[in-house]
């Protein structure tokens, strides 16, 4: 049996019980072959991290030199703290979330039905288009910003006193969908399972929590493109964030070891971060008892659907309003001036620059999921059924790491090479980093879909996983996740390949450097970037959520 | 069985195929893919401004360029570091170009004008083409108030008291575009105390920064700012606006008397003015005993990113003949060329005036464009957004001048210019 020339023959083999142990010693050996394609993609992030903490450690006064200048420097420990605060609007946000899936319990299927397409949207939504479109609402000029028009024109939203709740605002926009949805699904395969936390029993989430404090707490202190879109230039020390600042010390000066320093911290909160969100949500052992439930609809419901939904449908229209104005009319009044329709804020941005970089934004996505699927279907393979539990603890372990840490550790030392190399622009190869950057998670997120599958005859063979319900609605999952994070993501492009590589966001962000005057086409390119990734999520959530708890889509 | 499938895939193919020749006619795949004789250009400019240089590149014919908006990350398409590839980037700081000399390939033969040399500084000469140049000592006023442009500092004061007796604010500020301030503080240092900025940018003295002079400019800037119903929304409000929404504060909502914005507000009144010709310019007043001090500038250089393609240094060579920024000054406006062969008939009279009076005074480059962080992003535009930070939380202006001071300071010591 010849594995390069037949694979499919050998796969097959992996996927059967075997019975003979000298056959499956010698099998396991070549188990191991699934994670080689991982293994070539996770070095792409491996090594530059090494060389990070290459440079971090490298410095007058070897190993501690870099950080001591970090911490004596007061812009570094300004971004620290407001880091710091992102974690806290991110824990507050996931508290409202989960109270909000307790209470939908309560609110009867077609209320949920509703308030379900609201929330989802925007997260299908990147956050450069959603910090453009909370910098819409609450645009200082009355005449424009619907905010500051409801207050008379009396407060300065994106001033120094209040920019924190604009994007406060924004991220929850972003994230409560997400939080609400996926706890809402936990709790109700959880079967009425409680946990205890201080003096109050609560309805028990089970494992999908792990997933929710881990994928919102690692955005919230990833937070990038939000505050360099949201924030005026004037505000952006207000708001500077660890990420930002890690950009502007590599703009500012060609020093390696004090980015890198910074970049190695902010690993580190964020690695301590997951690690004691992993442990603390952990689900108890034995048989916890069950709470009354009730799925009845109570009288507060349609208050509760009304006002949650009108706030989360409120800046999909704003934008869509304000997109259908002409560009004339956007960048002097807000949407709610009656003036014609107009297509022409669309046409202004078509004519310029913006079907290019669909186009570039298509490859890449594209590009990135396909490779992410074919390394990380057979790895999560690997490490669910074929490799020695110890062993795939460690690969698990390895793997959350790499899944949290931010684009800072590797963004230097690849920027660097691919300057070395000539690629800087070219999408190809941002494709490739991308695969490298989503493999761990998609990996993970498999892995979770395949423990909690239904298993009825043993593991299934891999080359057979498409055709099994269960295995295919994680693939699409997986797959759908990895797309539209690729399509939304303006920091991986912007550190490692610069904006030239165009993708929409990125090129969004250059549209919007005057931003209230240019409402009109900003407005208008935000739209065309949402509304793949929107129609991607609505004809998919199902599968998707279905997936990520280890279900079988209906 | 077999050969049935077969037929349906080979039809199937058959119909995929003019479907791949019409995706690869249009040349989207091989742009998407970064392939193709595709001329990038990465330019700053937004909205109308990139419209109106969309309009400039069309009407050379052919369409195979690809517009690359970078806003203020342009900086960065230049060095190598955190660089993306783009032919041809237009770069709104000379500066740039002499930091970023190894990236960059010669200019093509015979697009170098005499006239020129008194742009670009001897070591970019070969390698950054002026394009579009700007009048920045240039002050916008509503001509329905019956204001005479005042020609010295004290007169530029009184006139605004008047305006503010009369319930009009006199100027708006975008303060959140910190070049914005920057250039208003330019002007004040320039066309006061002109051998101040002349040695400040040569750098020929250190601690110049302490200098009675440039104490005195800062609070000159504090006292105007500073003064009470000054600002058309209050210090606050003028923090967080846009140069853009600074000029709309004049031109369509009506708030503000007076505007000081270089000549490329024009493109901003001509499409959002109800009546574009209700507004005219002085030059930013002199404040010093001085005759005629010079005029301060900035210019977008066209640069090749090397090494050069050929159609990459077809389409500059292009760009570098008289008559390519037409479209721009014509349809757009706020576009005065760089070449002194461009046609003045195209401009409005004012700009045409703009455009005159750059070829007749002596000129300077602003503090950003050649001190670098120090005169942009690392100083003076946070120090003066933090004077206006001051101003609104009621700060009094000799103080807030006095911090504003001692803030460059601290700014020269820390970028160890």
């Amino acid at each position: 049996m010849n594995i390069d020339v037949r694979p499919e023959v050998t796969l097959e083999v992996v996927g059967r019980e075997l019975n003979d142990g000298g056959f499956v010693a010698r099998q396991q050996g070549r188990h191991y072959l699934l994670g080689v394609p991982a293994a070539l993609l996770i070095a792409l992030l491996v090594v530059p991290m090494v060389w990070t903490f290459g440079w971090a450690l490298d410095a007058d006064v070897p190993v501690v030199g870099n950080f001591q200048a970090l911490f004596t420097d007061p812009a570094a420990l300004r971004s620290a703290w407001h880091s710091l605060l992102w974690v806290g609007i991110a824990l507050v946000l996931i508290a409202v979330g989960y109270g909000i899936a307790v209470l939908s319990l309560h609110i009867g299927e077609k209320r949920w039905q509703l308030l379900l397409y609201a929330l989802i949207v925007p997260f299908g939504v990147s956050a450069a288009v959603s910090g453009a479109v909370f910098r819409l609402i609450f645009d200082p000029n009355p005449e424009r910003g619907m905010a500051t028009a409801l207050f008379g024109g009396n407060v300065t939203w994106l001033g120094p006193d209040l920019i924190w709740w604009v994007l406060a605002s924004a991220f929850a926009w972003s994230w409560l969908g997400f939080i609400v949805v996926l706890f809402r699904a936990g709790l109700a395969s959880a079967g009425g399972a409680t946990f205890r936390l201080g003096r109050w029993t609560l309805a028990q989430p089970g494992p999908v929590t792990a997933i929710v404090v881990l994928t919102v707490l690692v955005a919230a202190i990833r937070v990038f493109d939000l505050v360099l879109i949201a924030a005026p230039g004037s505000m952006q020390e207000d708001v500077n964030v660890m990420g930002l600042q890690w950009w502007l010390m590599t703009v500012r000066s060609a020093d390696t070891g004090g980015p890198a320093a910074l970049a190695v911290l902010l690993f580190a909160v964020v690695a301590a971060l997951s690690a004691t969100g992993m442990r603390t949500t952990r689900p108890p052992a034995g048989r916890p008892p069950a709470v009354a439930r009730t799925g009845s609809s109570r009288w507060w419901s349609w208050p509760l659907v009304g006002f949650i939904g009108l706030m989360w449908v409120m800046p999909v229209l704003v934008l869509v309003l304000t997109a259908f104005h002409s560009p004339d009319s956007a960048g002097a009044v807000g949407w709610w001036h009656f003036d014609p329709f107009s297509l022409s804020s669309f046409a202004s941005v078509g004519t310029t620059w913006l079907w290019p970089a669909v186009a570039g934004s298509f490859l890449i996505a594209g590009l990135a999921t396909g490779l992410v699927l074919v390394a990380a279907v057979p790895l999560a393979y690997l490490v669910t059924w074929a490799a020695p539990p110890r062993l795939a603890g460690v690969l698990t372990g390895l793997l959350a790491i790499l899944a949290v840490a931010p684009v800072q550790m590797y963004a230097g030392p690849l920027g660097a090479a691919f300057g070395e190399l000539g690629l800087t622009g070219a999408r190809a190869p941002l494709a490739l980093v991308h695969a490298a950057a989503g493999l761990p998670f998609a990996t993970l997120v498999l892995r979770s879909a395949f423990r909690a599958a239904p298993v009825r005859d043993g593991r299934p063979a891999l080359d057979k996983m498409w055709w099994r319900g269960p295995y295919r609605t994680t693939l699409v999952a997986a797959g759908v996740l990895e797309f539209i994070l690729v399509w939304n993501d303006f920091i991986v492009g912007f550190l490692i390949n610069g904006s030239a590589s165009s993708p929409l966001t990125l090129l969004l962000w250059g549209e919007a450097r005057q931003f209230g005057s240019s409402a009109g086409t900003v407005a208008a390119a935000a739209v065309v970037s949402a509304v793949v990734p929107i129609a991607l999520l609505l004809v998919t959530w199902q599968r998707v959520v279905a997936g990520l708890t280890g279900k079988v889509a209906p | 069985m077999r050969r049935a499938v077969h037929r349906r895939t080979l039809l199937r193919a058959a119909a995929l195929t003019p479907l791949a020749g019409l995706v690869t006619g249009c040349g989207e795949l091989g742009q998407a893919v970064g392939l193709g004789d595709f001329v990038r250009v990465a330019v700053t400019w937004s909205a109308a401004e990139l419209a109106a240089f969309a309009r400039v590149l069309d009407r050379r014919g052919t369409a195979g360029y690809e517009l690359i908006p970078l806003g203020d990350s342009i900086r960065a398409a230049l060095s190598s570091r955190t660089s993306g590839r783009a032919d041809i980037v237009a770069v709104p700081q000379v500066g740039h170009v002499t930091a970023n000399l190894g990236h960059l390939a010669p200019l093509p033969a015979g697009v170098w004008r005499a006239e020129y040399d008194r742009i670009v500084p001897a070591g970019a000469r070969r390698y950054a083409l002026p394009f579009k140049l700007a009048n920045t000592s240039v002050v916008w006023y509503r001509k329905d108030l019956g204001i005479t442009p005042p020609d010295t500092w004290d007169a530029w004061l009184a006139l605004n008291e008047d305006l503010i007796d009369d319930g009009i604010a006199p100027l708006a500020l975008g303060g959140a575009d910190g070049w914005a301030l920057a250039q208003f503080f330019d002007n004040v240092l320039l066309r006061t105390f002109p051998a101040t900025f002349d040695a400040l940018t040569g750098r020929h003295e250190a601690n110049l920064w302490t200098s009675r002079e440039v104490r005195t400019a800062f609070e000159m800037v504090a006292t105007m700012w500073g003064q009470a119903g000054a600002l058309a929304g209050g210090a606050g409000k003028a923090l967080v606006q846009q140069f853009p929404d600074a000029v709309l504060e004049l031109c369509r909502y009506g708030r503000a008397a007076m505007v000081p914005a270089p000549d490329f507000a024009e493109s901003v009144i001509r499409r959002f003015a109800p009546d574009p010709r209700a507004y005219d310019t002085f030059t930013f007043p002199a404040g010093g005993t001085e005759d005629s001090p010079p005029l301060a500038v900035s210019s977008d250089l066209l640069v090749l990113a090397g090494p050069a393609s050929g159609p990459a240094q077809d389409l500059l060579r292009y760009l570098a003949t008289p008559a390519a920024p037409v479209p721009w000054i014509r349809d757009t406006g706020g576009f005065i060329a760089a070449n002194p062969d461009t046609d003045l008939r195209y401009y409005s009279p004012t700009l045409r005036r703009l455009a005159k009076e750059l070829r007749d005074n002596d000129i300077r480059f602003g503090l950003g464009d050649q001190l670098g962080g120090l005169g942009g992003s690392e100083g003076l535009q946070p120090v003066l957004q933090n004077l206006l930070r001051g101003i609104a939380a009621g700060v009094a202006p000799r103080e807030a001048a006095r911090t504003a001071g001692q803030a460059m300071v601290d700014a020269e010591h820390r970028t160890g210019s």
